[in-house]
């Protein structure tokens, strides 16, 4: 069995890059993104939709979004599942694996917050508990559609569509 | 003991459902007799807890006129033991270490490690289906303490797999062992995605209980959903009405339909066929499409529930099918052709990842990968669920075993279930979709069995209900984790490591639905 020392531990102090900082990345991403996906403990309903993004309907790759095999050439990791224990630690190589700047996204109702699972003996039950996630994109499973405006939207490609009144809602601070 | 001895205390719990008390002592020897017979099948071995209570139950599939058979084992003690029955049974061999990890019912004499689903961090002596703790109790993790694996030997190179691997793939480990080029032998690391699916569904409602059954395997969510509902109206004593048994054969099919050209779309991408590929995933997603449209979700979740269907199907729905299938017959065609006459896709498959009948049979496959390794059973012809006793369809059998085989069945199957569709859509009764929830009372203790031909093989869901109409305990059975087991018989033997991603794909097995 081969085993390798972690190149470094996710620092839990810094989860929230400067607004300038976040632009500098999404400009430095823009129309070149390279994602590795790491299954953490989903049903494939969310494997399921990413692979069809890169089938004939919806071509992902026409907008620069490529899938890699190794997370050492990735600048975005795509996280699906319920954050079973056992994948925990793969999953932490992964993104200790993945060169800085890096992007994390959260995909589907269990990644982003456990899902019908949630917080149980065998679950973490959302991704936020062991990294830094950048974008949630919920769903089950999210659909393709949904999948790319997230990704366009983690590169601020794509606007945040919310209704007027849940906007004015969050500003007035009653979230 | 003989068959004629035990079946004196046959007892019928539903119609074709049996079930019979035995203790350790004479389990091996009913076993043995029940396997000298190929007509049954060893379907599941579990371990229940109830009361204090612990039981081992095993379930074996009989001929279609006498259904299934429960041998319940009560087991006392703290550390309950029985004979182990790999020998007269080797199918058994996950599940006596499944039942020994979850339910600490321990079978002397097994070979290998105990150890199979829960991680790694897991403390000793804590069993899920062991009483005492609910799923949402945090257990501490301890030490890891992984199983190691004795080095190579000269001149055999291991070549780990996983479980984070390359492509948008679910997580499991493979390690391969070769000799040069060729693929020597492989060790199978599954349950990476072990969600505890039957621990949750502990104390759930009816209403929850379809939700928990769909996210078994997503791209399996009708087949387990249904499969759950007809165990709770078994339980129940009801059935569903006749238009919503003929409406699930119809969504049935569509899933078949849709994960079936997903599998030809894998395997052509493990063969390099790109055009293949892009071909089969269109007719994937338009069949998704068409679910999206029909049931308001992609992968039809949310459809079936306990009685009967959340919605009916319109005419211009029908209308809708009827469109989409004339087109998917279409362009299946032709595509099931050209496949064929692509020596680099068809060259890649043949004689790749034979899979031996003997061991078929022996290892308990099922679905499409028993099919083609001769293994002549589906529970849609053999114990007809839902409106299939009243439709007409082949089954279609391979006897190669090989990856060719296993492709070739499938396509035959898309063949089968336009029939259905077909069918279906020409004699729909009509009639009301749902009982109402009110008829559909359980009584507290009592258990009953539900069944599918899923896409990817038999599921077999066992249900047992407490109080309150809430789940005691919920056993799943998947087809996916019946076929890995087989999986690594198929591996070694005249493949080379690049034949690896063809005999994965292959066997198009689930690894959500193996893990739970």
């Amino acid at each position: 069995m081969v085993t390798f020392e972690l190149l470094d531990e996710p620092d839990s102090s810094i989860t929230e890059p400067s607004t300038a900082l976040r632009r500098q990345i999404q400009h430095l991403f823009g129309r070149s993104l390279h994602i590795r996906h790491v299954d953490a403990g989903s049903c494939n309903g969310c494997e399921s939709e990413i692979k069809l993004l890169t089938s004939p309907y919806y071509d992902i790759h026409r907008l620069g979004i490529f899938f890699t095999t190794t997370p050492r050439h990735a600048d975005l990791l795509l996280v699906t599942g319920a954050i079973t224990r056992a994948m925990v630690d793969p999953l932490q190589r992964t993104y200790a694996a993945m060169p800085e700047p890096r992007l994390v996204v959260a995909t589907g109702a269990c990644a982003c917050d456990g899902g019908i699972f949630g917080r149980s003996c065998l679950t973490l039950g959302r991704l936020s508990a062991i990294l830094p996630v950048d974008t949630y994109i919920p769903g089950c499973p999210p659909t393709p559609l949904a999948l790319i405006h997230g990704l366009l939207l983690t590169l601020g490609r794509a606007e945040q569509r919310l209704h007027r009144q849940i906007l004015a809602h969050h500003a007035d601070g009653k979230a | 003991m003989s068959i004629l001895d035990w079946a004196r205390q046959v007892r019928l719990l539903h119609p074709n459902e049996w079930e019979v008390v035995l203790t350790p002592a004479n389990l091996t020897t009913t076993v043995e007799a029940l396997c000298a017979n190929p007509r049954n099948h060893f379907t599941d071995m579990f371990g229940v807890e109830m009361g204090g209570e612990r039981q081992l139950r095993l379930l074996f599939a009989l001929d279609s006129e006498h259904g299934w058979l429960h041998l319940v084992v009560p087991v006392t003690g703290d550390s309950p033991h029985y004979t182990s029955l790999v020998e007269v049974c080797p199918a058994t061999l996950w599940y006596e270490r499944e039942v020994a990890e979850e339910c600490g019912i321990i079978p002397s004499g097994h070979p290998g490690p105990l150890h199979l689903r829960l991680p790694d961090d897991w403390p000793e002596g804590v069993y899920p289906h062991g009483g005492g703790f609910s799923w949402q109790d945090k257990i501490p993790a301890v030490a890891p303490h992984p199983v190691e694996l004795a080095s190579a030997p000269d001149g055999i190179v291991d070549y780990p797999l996983g479980p984070v691997r390359s492509g948008v793939v679910e997580s499991g480990h493979y390690l391969l062992r070769t000799a040069g080029e060729e693929l020597v032998d492989m060790r199978l690391q599954l349950f990476y995605k072990h969600r505890g699916i039957e621990k949750r569904a502990e104390g759930c409602s009816l209403l929850h209980l379809p939700l928990i059954a769909e996210r078994i395997s997503g791209t399996s969510a009708f087949a387990h959903s249904l499969a759950l509902c007809e165990a709770v109206e078994r339980a129940a004593g009801i059935e569903a009405p006749p238009r919503a048994r003929y409406l699930r054969t119809l969504f049935a099919e569509l899933e078949r339909l849709y994960n079936h050209h997903g599998y030809q779309a894998d395997l052509c991408q493990a063969t390099g066929l790109v055009v293949g590929q892009a071909q089969f995933d269109v007719l994937k997603e338009r069949l998704l499409r068409l679910n999206a449209r029909l049931a308001g979700h992609r992968y039809l979740f949310g459809l079936n529930v306990p009685g009967g269907l959340s919605r009916d199907l319109t005419d211009t729905e029908r209308q809708v099918i009827d469109e989409e299938l004339r087109f998917q017959r279409r362009t299946f065609t032709v595509l099931e052709e050209l496949l064929f006459r692509s020596n680099s896709h068809i060259d890649r498959l043949e004689r790749t990842g034979t899979l031996p009948p003997e061991l078929a049979l022996a290892w308990g496959a099922v679905g499409p990968v028993g099919r083609a390794a001769g293994v002549d059973r589906d529970l849609r012809r053999d114990h007809p669920y839902a409106a299939y006793a009243e439709l007409d369809f082949a089954v279609p059998l391979e006897t190669d075993g090989d990856a060719l085989a296993r492709a070739r069945l499938r396509l035959e199957e898309v063949r089968q279930s336009f029939r259905l569709i077909d069918q279906i859509l020409g004699s729909l009764p009509s009639s009301a979709v749902r009982v109402p929830p009110e008829a559909c009372m359980v009584r507290p203790g009592v258990s009953a069995l539900g069944w599918v031909e899923s896409p990817r093989g038999e599921g077999v869901h066992w249900l047992s209900f407490g109080e309150q109409r809430q789940a005691r305990r919920y056993r799943v059975r998947t087809g996916s984790f019946a076929n890995w087991q087989t999986f690594p018989a198929a591996v070694p033997g005249h493949n080379i490591l690049t034949d690896f991603p063809v005999i994965e794909q292959s066997f198009g097995l689930s690894f959500a639905g193996a893990d739970r």
